[in-house]
């Protein structure tokens, strides 16, 4: 899919302002500093908020995120437009590190101590004030409603919830091979209502 | 294309698949290229589920963040296609490394000096250089004569540029520790191999990072009752248990 596809249909986040995250990526590869202020304002917010969904913790999200930053300076010059867009580019690396922080032991102890941790709804009024996340929030509530249920649940599970497919499958009672696919055609649904190109 | 492995587009999406089948996805992804637009339209979609959770992080992280990038050293662009390095949604690397940027400063200086200093620092380091040679040789003998074990398993496990590979047998309750992406280090800091078992870690020696960023091969030679075999940062010399996280945890094959 081309970058410009990916932009316009997967949303308003991607080109706040009037340059998209993939040319101020360009920009910070060749080490502009600036442009990587600009890269922050964009997805400083997704960043964390996708990353303490997942860890709880906030002390410990705030660390990963800030790792996970870091990554997007370090790295800006590999990514390629044509493998995705900059924003999935960025979201992958962010999600990727939750999930392997939360799957080393001694993290995933402190995540069970803190799981109380869980007030969502706190965290969507915080940035209710952004109407472009808000939009986005919305798009994306309505489209978890169009899955089966379990579809939802192993999306929830998996993504949110930083288990394997394996431990969805343990919790949810079902078999591998069902997770697997709940957790494919579930995707491909939200990818169809969410009208990310083809 | 094999159908079952496709099916795993979405649980690699949304990084659900255990450390090993993410290798082997991977290593389907780059040889297939109906997988590879799937997956990029549904990391396109988590992507929005991450947006649809933004959260504003605290006011301090702004200023760290850019007040660390002028400390780290970003990568060049890629020239070989088809490299490790071209996974479309590669991890990062340990960015725990970055800390030590400052230190890594301090210590070149230091080193300058003790340069200066004369010749006494050269025969030490042709002394070190003939000792690592002799653990070098010492752990590939090792690593031959473990691969010959009738029950000798392997396990991998990739975090960003990193690779750790663990060579085991059960039955001799042996394991060689290989490894490749691992940063430089400074020369006050040292990487540790342990083993984990039910105790706690052990230490299994000290890793010598060679030019290209892989471990020479260490040998775990008591391997008993052990889950994984892991590496931390440790001061030059070691330490008597870890006192940083690990870099990689690799879990023994069973």
């Amino acid at each position: 899919m081309s970058a410009e596809g990916e932009q316009a249909q997967a949303g308003e986040f991607a080109v706040v302002g009037d340059e998209s995250l993939e040319s101020l990526l360009g920009l910070v590869a060749r080490g502009d500093q600036r442009a990587f202020e600009r890269v922050f304002e964009q997805v400083a917010a997704p960043v964390f908020g996708i990353v303490r969904r997942v860890l709880r913790d906030p002390a410990q999200s705030e660390e990963i995120a800030q790792e996970v930053l870091l990554e997007v300076w370090r790295q800006a010059a590999r990514f390629s437009p044509e493998r995705g867009s900059a924003l999935s580019w960025v979201m992958t690396i962010a999600h990727r590190r939750a999930v392997d922080r939360v799957r080393t032991e001694a993290a995933a102890s402190a995540r069970t101590a803190r799981a109380f941790w869980q007030d969502q709804p706190a965290e969507y009024d915080q940035v209710a004030e952004q109407v472009e996340v808000r939009l986005e929030q919305e798009r994306v509530r309505r489209c978890l409603d169009t899955l089966t249920d379990l579809q939802r649940e192993s999306v929830d599970l998996a993504y949110y919830g930083g288990y394997t497919y394996r431990e969805v499958g343990e919790l949810l009672g079902v078999a591998l091979g069902t997770v697997k696919t709940r957790l494919r055609d579930g995707s491909i649904r939200m990818r169809d209502c969410l009208g990310v190109a083809r | 294309m094999n159908a079952d492995i496709h099916t795993l587009t979405g649980a690699y999406a949304a990084n659900a698949l255990p450390v090993d089948e993410r290798v082997d996805f991977e290593r389907h992804l780059r040889m297939c290229e109906a997988c590879g637009s799937e997956v990029r339209e549904l990391q396109a979609t988590t992507a929005l589920l991450a947006v649809a959770v933004a959260a504003p992080p605290p006011p301090a992280l702004r200023a760290r963040v850019m007040a660390e990038i002028g400390r780290v050293r970003q990568l060049g662009p890629e020239l070989l296609p088809g490299t490790r390095d071209s996974n479309p949604d590669q991890g990062p690397a340990p960015i725990r490394l970055v800390r030590w940027t400052r230190r890594a400063v301090a210590v070149g200086i230091a080193a300058l000096v003790l340069a200066a200093a004369g010749l006494g620092v050269v025969t030490f380091q042709q002394r070190e250089e003939l000792r690592q040679q002799d653990a070098t040789v010492a752990s590939a003998l090792a690593l031959s004569d473990l691969l010959t074990a009738p029950d000798v398993k392997v396990n991998s496990v990739t975090s960003g540029d990193t690779v750790g590979t663990v060579v085991a047998s059960s039955e001799r309750d042996e394991a060689v520790f290989l490894s490749s992406g691992l940063p430089a280090v400074p020369a006050d800091r040292t990487y540790q191999l342990w083993v984990i078992g039910a105790d706690g870690p052990e230490s299994a020696g000290l890793l010598t990072l060679g030019d290209q960023g892989s471990t020479s091969p260490a040998l775990a030679a008591d391997t008993s009752g052990a889950q994984s075999l892991a590496v931390t940062v440790e001061p030059a010399g070691g330490s008597e248990q870890p006192t940083t996280d690990p870099l990689l945890l690799v879990e023994l094959p069973a």
